[in-house]
């Protein structure tokens, strides 16, 4: 029956060689029960991974633990030697983290090391045609089809979802009591993350076994908790069973959490009249790599015959998983790249085979927000000589650039005294606005947003959306809004276009494609997306 | 406006002082710095610090041990090695120096260009590769044989084989910076090739070209000593702590020191440089001192 698998009680983490004593968690009470999961849900920097690794007993130097305790079927952790510690990893508790192809040993086919591991926790030898029942036996029971032959595949050969089986077919080999998944499906495609959802809510089940499962995504938690645990800064703000904190959440903090979430659909989409189009995309044909001298070489198409209007003011989302060619459409209508065929007709000039040269003066119309807030900025430059760059680029002088770009950082909310300042001291949401700065700093008619909200927080994520919004109808912008997200994308969207592998297999107005998808893989987008039937 | 203002965080002041501080408070930096300025003031002043004439012979006073007039003694042709070693000094670092800057800017540039642009990048790189393939030895003596034994000629015989290795460092850092969103999005900003460069990836190919400079600077040195020691280094009558080493080869048994000396400043200075390297490398690229630490 369900005794507590694991009980933490108390716990504290301090940073050791910090003068303040800084605590980097305070207090920390979680128990996972057998045959639960109890999700840990906070955003960056909550202090839920660190919480996590306490309980691995993998604190990164620095990181001790100086009060509670954290009891695993009775068994004190904190304080127990690195040996049993190693032994208790592995055989009473398993792991499985967010990249599984960095958690994989790529030299090392997945029958190895999987045999690896039966051999570390045995005292005897085994023969190898046992090793080989147990592996199999081990890949079949996640689900995975012909185990027999990914016995003998390197981690490169297998995908995203595969690894991420293989996983966590390593972390329930030795049978643990206790799992915990630390983000293991961010790096998924929703409908992969769906499926590797459902496999650990049933081994959950088959195997009694309880989860303490750390996500940033209440959309995950929805479908999967039973308990769940909110934490923020250092410190657990709500906990309870799943029903109680996401139906009647009693603290703000949990409030707005679940609020931020992406819900799909606004609640009045009304329908946009067309109005003229700014830019119009015909047979956009993008080839990767060419044919050899003799023929040989591969060619991938990344995007075929794509073909679409943007009309002003208007936000146009497109949805599609990893692979599907989107950020290669992105990449070629904002012209980072020459497409191989077809034409791309912004404000009546197709850039599509334009050279560099005469290219230049039509960059100003079309500007790009890039994904990651960490890469975009120069570390080198101050944030105002990265704003004012475009501006100078296209006539203006420095003076009258500054001046542009101030009023530019109020537009996107952020203070107008940080143009000296270097990019390293601004948080991932800061840095995402002042990108936005930047790319409507150029007075642009069309803003490209490739996966602009992906990486930050929800309740950042929530707070950009609404910005993207705010400028489409103060300054008319129209948008190419690419995401994996179909429900960010429905947030925000006036029209969708699925992609799949290169392909525009479904497009129109955001209420038709979420009140009626067609597509068989919009069908499946729909049906993968965390968190749908509680949220919507 | 419905998005809430943000605001900034405290401001941290970044400046060329705060840099400075942090290289003073880096041990590993402050040793190497030290032993480079200490041995560029011996050099400099070299013509204050002497005693005896380096270069003047005195038979009669073959192979002292020190004395008040010889601090150090003298070699077998009478001639006074502490004033030789000073002068040696400004051979070493003037070699260490000029050798790392031409490998550094025209290693750099190649490797820039390589980087940059696609279709050069085959050629050049081709090339750079044949330049590999040529023992640096041997280069050397051939290059010296030809043109004569100079402070110039052997800067240039130690410089070019530090070029090609230069080159392929620089275009792989460059080949990884130019796809960062940043360069990306000044592209979309209509900025110019040129700026691009200046503004946008040179700054940022910076930090590994610096540690590389201190790593060629010490082994320039190393070159031009073995160059010297084999006799087809500086000219005999410019005193460099190579061919002092080289004419003490005969007369180690009797006096060690003459050999022990030089060798000893080699070492140090060797050190200091590479000290100085590994202390910047740490600062510059925190991520890789942890890993070559071996523990995380």
């Amino acid at each position: 029956m369900s005794g507590a698998v694991l009980k933490v009680a108390g716990l504290t983490v301090e940073l050791t060689h910090d003068a303040d004593g800084r605590r980097i968690v305070r207090d920390i009470d979680v128990t996972v029960p057998r045959g639960q999961i109890v999700c840990v849900v906070g955003e960056s920097g909550s202090g839920k991974s660190v919480t996590a690794f306490s309980v691995m007993g993998l604190l990164p130097q620095g990181l001790k633990p100086v009060a509670g305790s954290i009891k695993l079927l009775g068994e004190e952790l904190i304080g127990a030697t690195s040996d049993r510690m190693r032994e208790l990893r592995g055989s009473r508790i398993g792991m499985i983290f967010q990249e599984p192809m960095t958690a994989l040993n790529p030299v090392m086919t997945v029958r190895e090391q999987l045999a690896e591991l039966i051999e570390w926790h045995s005292e005897k030898r085994h023969p190898k045609a046992e090793v080989d029942k147990r592996v199999l036996a081990a890949l079949e029971d996640m689900l995975l089809p012909n185990a027999a032959q990914m016995m003998h595949a390197y981690p490169h050969q297998l995908s995203g979802g595969q690894r991420q089986r293989v996983m966590i077919a390593m972390a329930m080999l030795l049978e643990p009591i206790l799992l915990i998944a630390d983000e293991p499906t961010t790096a998924l495609d929703v409908t992969t993350q769906k499926q590797i959802l459902v496999l650990i809510k049933d081994l959950v089940k088959r195997k009694n076994i309880g989860v303490l499962f750390i996500t940033h995504d209440f959309g995950v938690v929805a479908d999967i908790a039973d308990q769940v645990v909110v934490m923020q800064k250092g410190v657990v703000v709500e906990s309870g069973s799943a029903d109680a904190v996401l139906k009647n959440p009693a603290q703000p903090y949990t409030r707005l959490l679940i609020e931020s979430v992406p819900k799909g659909i606004r609640k009045s989409a009304e329908m946009r009249e067309s109005s003229p189009a700014v830019l119009e995309v015909k047979a956009l044909k993008m080839t990767y790599g060419h044919r050899g001298f003799f023929g040989r070489g591969r060619v991938t198409l990344a995007v075929k015959e794509a073909a679409f209007t943007l009309g002003r003011g208007e936000i146009l989302g497109v949805v599609g998983e990893s692979g599907s060619g989107k950020s290669t459409l992105a990449r070629c209508v904002s012209r980072l790249m020459k497409p191989t065929g077809g034409q791309i007709s912004l404000l009546g000039t197709d850039i599509a085979r334009a050279s560099n040269e005469t290219l230049r003066p039509h960059r100003r119309y079309i500007q790009v927000v890039f994904q990651d807030p960490y890469r975009s900025l120069n570390p080198r430059l101050s944030v105002g000589q990265s704003l004012i760059e475009g501006v100078v680029n296209f006539g203006a002088t420095p003076e009258a650039a500054r001046a542009r770009v101030a009023t530019l950082l109020e537009l996107v909310g952020m203070d107008t005294q940080i143009l000296d300042r270097f990019p390293h001291e601004f948080s991932g949401g800061q840095r995402q606005r002042i990108c936005i700065a930047r790319a409507l700093a150029s007075e642009p008619q069309i803003l490209i947003a490739d996966e602009a909200v992906s990486a930050l927080d929800v309740t950042v994520q929530a707070q950009v959306l609404k910005l993207f919004a705010d400028l489409r109808s103060r300054l008319g912008l129209a948008m190419l809004f690419i995401t994996h997200d179909l429900r960010v994308a429905g947030e925000l969207c006036d029209r969708i276009m699925v992609m799949k592998s290169g392909e525009i297999v479904e497009s129109g107005p955001t209420a038709d494609i979420f009140g009626n998808p067609q597509h068989p893989y919009t069908q499946a987008l729909f049906s993968a997306a965390p968190g749908r039937e509680r949220f919507q | 406006m419905t998005a809430t203002t943000v605001i900034a965080p405290a401001s941290s002041p970044v400046g060329i002082w705060t840099f400075v501080g942090k290289l003073l408070r880096n041990k590993t930096i402050l040793f190497g710095l030290g032993v480079l300025v200490l041995l560029a003031l011996v050099a400099i002043f070299a013509n204050v610090l002497w005693t005896v004439d380096p270069a003047a012979l005195k038979p009669r006073l073959r192979l002292r041990p020190p004395s008040a007039v010889n601090w150090l003694g003298t070699d077998n042709l009478g001639r006074d090695i502490w004033s030789r070693l000073i002068y040696g000094s400004r051979v070493s670092l003037i070699v260490g120096a000029v050798v790392a800057i031409i490998a550094v800017i025209a290693g750099g540039a190649l490797g820039l260009i390589a980087g940059m642009v696609r279709w050069i990048d085959n050629v050049l790189m081709r090339m750079m590769d044949g330049m590999m393939a040529i023992p640096a030895i041997l280069l050397a003596i051939a290059l010296i044989g030809g043109l004569g034994a100079n402070l110039v000629t052997i800067c240039i015989a130690i410089a070019i084989p530090e070029i090609p290795r230069v080159a392929r460092m620089v275009r792989s850092v460059v080949l990884t910076v130019r796809e960062e969103a940043y360069v990306e999005a000044a592209v979309s900003m209509g900025t110019r090739l040129p700026v691009l460069v200046i503004r946008h990836i040179v700054p940022n190919i910076l930090a590994p070209l610096i540690v590389q400079a201190t790593y060629i600077a010490s082994s320039a040195i190393l070159i031009e000593a073995s160059l010297s020691f084999l006799g087809i280094g500086m000219p005999d009558e410019i005193p460099s702590w190579g061919n002092m080493m080289a004419d003490a080869r005969l007369y180690f048994q009797v006096r060690p020191g003459l050999m022990l000396f030089p060798g000893i400043c080699i070492a140090l200075t060797v050190l200091g440089i590479n000290r100085l390297g590994e202390g910047l490398r740490d600062m510059l690229d925190p991520r890789l001192a942890r890993s070559v630490g071996g523990v995380k």
